[in-house]
């Protein structure tokens, strides 16, 4: 693919991917999955939470890494590995280093509040506020928190450098001409033993230390992501499956939902399904955003630009919401609802009012520290 | 005498080309500390000891590598000749050895020692290894600057091996003598970080001999007048 071409549906898919995440950090909360391990796990749950929820989880954090992995591939083709530096420096690594503090702050101090005022405490609140009665203290960091993305995309940064260096994007070139079938079911396969150390459905790698599951997890979907960058055709040798990526995609949650009492996190079949239903979805979204949101869309355009500021905040945001609504008695879609609207709301007036064509916002868009495009030498496409 | 550079570019020309000839080798090494860090944050005990060691023998070996590709190995390829029809001095050459392996081995010695601060600082792993492991790192740091300083003045390859043999041997047992520090027995298994003022002490007197290694080694380069 020429390295002027960008495909506006990654942008678009990207600005969907973000709005999932919302969801589905509001409705953890309503989780049984969840309910011994999240700090705003309210008294109403549901099992169908679990299974949206986890069906969303298993998928939304790949196609994140694939477009990251698209997009990181642009950048080098038109910026050079010193440009995709820099580019990631400010772009990535700034905001990690501003907003990581700042984020942990708002989560201490809010659930400090919740621990002291919260009439119906989640088993977390509980066990922090038997931990501070007796003398204990609550950390003010727990690693990355919801911005292990960005330290995940920092570490594929620099494996993306070793890569070109040591000369193996033949490998990228030989997945990128791969059949589609063979990716598609090799993909999964491949993927298991990483899953299987981390059991499913997989927990978010937030600690400071890279582990080796999520980066071999991760690195494979944000490698697809460049490979679709230099080989562009492998989207639409894909696209005749589509249908059946979108149904295996589901059986195989549907399958792995129903089994899920039965199997151990990390029994080989639960690992399985779990890559299978991931890898499915994620290529069956890759190939719905390129047929229909394949256009430049204002709306999607501009909640694209929102998204990085969106995710920076709405964790803190919507645990500040979801500690008010824990005591609240209403149903857990009106919660649901309620929790998802308002951190939405507020994050996106906040990005127009505050952030967009200001410092913050040219510094989150990437033009703050716009790198110069990288000149080739004459004869090289 | 003198210390100073006769030209900055062309330093940095020296630097670069360093940098660019020993890319592919410091890649492979980064690659391999990535999966020594994945290892330990894999959480798991024995997999996580395994991936401390990786680590440490490969901060020792990516330090040696550096120097005996870069240093040694290019004086017995007879590229001093060459040098010497160039418009480059001595001490452009010693600056720029000095700083290519200097970022050649801080590249992944700040990214493994900024990755083991972490660990020790959010994992159950008692806070107060931490005056201990980086005891350690600087001493690693140490060995790695007094060997660069002896291969960049030293033509003989025999003392050259000798003195990385020499340095590589002291490691164990420096260990070992750090480990009977008082401070470190109380405290490195507990979660109180005490640096103690014998350890202050030694790191401070490991950063001075680094210092004191570069400007003995850049004192006997500016001394000379061509390259023989």
């Amino acid at each position: 693919m020429n390295s002027a071409h960008r495909l506006p549906a990654m942008d678009n898919l990207r600005a969907l991917a973000m709005l999932g995440g919302v969801l589905f950090h509001a409705s953890l909360a309503h989780s049984p999955l969840m309910y011994p391990l999240w700090p705003t796990a309210d008294a109403q749950q549901s099992v169908v939470v679990d299974l949206i929820a986890w069906f969303l989880h298993g998928f939304r954090m790949p196609v994140f890494f694939l477009v990251a992995g698209y997009f990181s591939a642009h950048l080098l083709a038109r910026h050079g590995m010193s440009g995709l530096f820099r580019q990631r420096g400010a772009r990535v690594l700034l905001p990690l280093l501003v907003f990581l503090p700042l984020a942990s702050l708002a989560m201490h101090e809010l659930t400090l509040l919740a621990v002291a005022n919260s009439a119906q405490p989640s088993p977390i609140l509980r066990w922090v506020r038997e931990h501070l009665d007796g003398g204990g203290a609550l950390p003010l960091f727990n690693g990355w928190m919801h911005l292990w993305f960005l330290f995940y995309l920092l570490v594929f940064t620099l494996c993306a450098w070793i890569v070109v260096t040591l000369g193996l994007t033949r490998l990228g070139d030989r997945l990128g001409n791969a059949r589609p079938a063979a990716l598609a079911l090799l993909m999964p396969i491949v993927l298991s033993p990483a899953l299987a150390a981390a059991g499913v459905p997989w927990p978010a790698p937030a600690g400071f230390l890279p582990t080796l599951w999520a980066m071999v997890y991760f690195g494979a979907y944000f490698a697809l992501g460049a490979c679709l960058f230099r080989h562009a055709g492998l989207i639409e040798r894909l696209r005749p499956a589509a249908g059946l990526l979108l149904a295996g995609g589901l059986l195989a949650h549907a399958v792995l939902a129903w089994q899920r009492p039965a199997l151990a996190p990390t029994h080989g079949w639960a690992v399985l399904l779990e890559a299978a239903s991931g890898c499915w979805m994620t290529l069956w979204c890759l190939l719905a955003a390129t047929r229909w949101l394949g256009t430049p869309h204002r709306v999607l355009r501009w909640l694209a630009d929102a998204s990085y500021w969106t995710y920076l905040v709405h964790l803190p945001v919507l645990f500040g919401i979801q500690y008010r609504l824990m005591g609240i008695a209403l149903s857990w879609p009106s919660k649901l609802l309620l929790a998802t609207t308002l951190t939405l709301g507020i994050c996106l007036i906040s990005y127009q009012w505050l952030v967009r064509g200001r410092v913050l916002g040219r510094l989150l868009d990437g033009r703050l520290f716009a790198a110069r495009p990288h000149r080739l030498p004459e004869g090289t496409a | 005498m003198n210390w100073l550079t006769s030209d900055l570019r062309t330093v940095r020309t020296l630097v670069l080309k360093d940098w660019q000839v020993y890319q592919k080798q410091l890649a492979g090494f980064v690659a391999g500390m990535l999966l020594a860090l994945g290892l330990i944050g894999s959480g798991s005990p024995l997999v996580a000891a395994a991936g401390a060691l990786l680590l440490l023998v490969l901060l020792l070996v990516v330090g040696s590598y550096a120097i005996s590709a870069s240093i040694i190995a290019e004086r017995k390829q007879q590229t001093g000749p060459f040098v010497m029809s160039l418009p480059v001095t001595p001490m452009d050459l010693f600056w720029g050895k000095l700083i290519a392996n200097l970022v050649i081995y801080l590249v992944p010695f700040l990214l493994v020692g900024g990755g083991l601060v972490m660990l020790v600082q959010t994992t159950p792993l008692p806070d107060g290894t931490l005056p201990w492991l980086t005891a350690i790192f600087v001493f690693t740091l140490l060995v790695f600057c007094i060997f660069l300083c002896v291969a960049i003045v030293v033509d003989s390859e025999g003392w050259n091996v000798f003195a990385m043999l020499a340095l590589m041997t002291l490691v164990g047992p420096y260990i070992y003598w750090i480990s009977q520090f008082d401070t470190v027995i109380r405290y490195r298994a507990t979660d109180v970080v005490v640096w103690g003022k014998p350890l202050l002490a030694l790191l401070g007197g490991e950063f001075v001999l680094m210092v004191v290694a570069i400007l003995i080694a850049g004192w006997l380069h500016a001394r000379k007048r061509s390259f023989l």
